[in-house]
């Protein structure tokens, strides 16, 4: 879950970076929830520093074809500031890296050549279940038809919500707040658990 | 011929504790207001009453021609 803002103790443990790609035509907006005036690079920090764990997808590192052309790199960057946090507190940072296809990571960042990548061949089950490779309940197993309900539960709600919201794209601040809200209330309904 | 790569190993799964957070609480943490969780919570509600509804009809319809298609249950 992505957690706005300083991160109490008690909900550091539960939070989750999300270092994802955005489309062209999304403006990420993720990163700018965090109040006050630092520079953009203070609050990703901030909020990598405040998470327990943090996933970094990578398939998106590409070349953006809009002039001037160059690759996109904010991904493997967070992806490096994120390590070097792991270095330096090993027992209070996890991270997973997923790819579309793990040999693009030995091509494009050799140095994450002998870590484990979790490869989704870029479609959303392949996204769920790699998630689920990644991460694993204690209390119960998650079944692929579960995840695909709650994926399609929160696709279907997504139009709503922008409309309510007046929003273009599910990248800005209320939008995502709003789908992570959405996530979890689906997901407690296909599993059976009451929402209080 | 090159030698074929071993199938990557995997890296121990995170293991997940503890259960979801009550809604309300949820919202709070995320900074959405009681009234507009509630609504989320009434969209979602609705998705799943719709879905509902769409197996329902469909069960319906396939009543009395199971294993059978639509052309040979005339």
């Amino acid at each position: 879950m992505a957690v706005a803002g300083p991160v109490p103790a008690e909900l550091q443990a539960r939070a989750v970076f999300l270092n994802f790609p955005y489309d062209r035509q999304f403006m990420p907006r993720v990163a700018l929830e965090l109040p006050g005036g630092e520079r953009r690079l203070d609050r990703i920090v901030e909020l990598i520093l405040g998470c327990r764990y943090s996933f970094h997808d990578l398939s998106r590192v590409e070349l953006d074809l809009r002039r001037p052309q160059t690759p996109r790199m904010n991904m493997p960057f967070e992806r490096g500031l994120t390590v070097m946090a792991s270095y330096r507190n090993p027992k209070q940072h996890t991270w997973c890296v997923f790819e579309k296809d793990y040999k693009r990571v030995s091509k494009s960042l050799g140095d994450l050549a002998s870590s484990d990548v979790y490869s989704h061949g870029g479609r959303p089950t392949g996204v769920l279940r790699e998630i689920a490779n990644a991460l694993v309940a204690e209390d119960r197993q998650l079944e692929m038809r579960q995840l695909l309900a709650i994926y399609r539960d929160v696709k279907t709600v997504l139009p709503s919500i922008l409309r309510k919201r007046g929003a273009k794209s599910c990248y800005e601040a209320a939008v995502f707040r709003d789908l992570v809200f959405s996530a979890q209330d689906a997901g407690k309904t296909r599993l059976g658990i009451g929402r209080a | 011929m090159p030698k074929r790569q071993a199938t990557l190993p995997k890296r121990q799964p995170i293991v997940v504790k503890g259960d979801f957070l009550p809604n309300a609480e949820l919202a709070q943490m995320l900074g959405i207001s009681p009234r507009r969780a509630k609504e989320l919570e009434r969209m979602m509600d609705e998705i799943h009453r719709q879905e509902r509804l769409r197996l329902a009809t469909k069960q319906a319809a396939r009543k009395g021609r199971n294993g059978r298609s639509r052309a040979s249950a005339r």
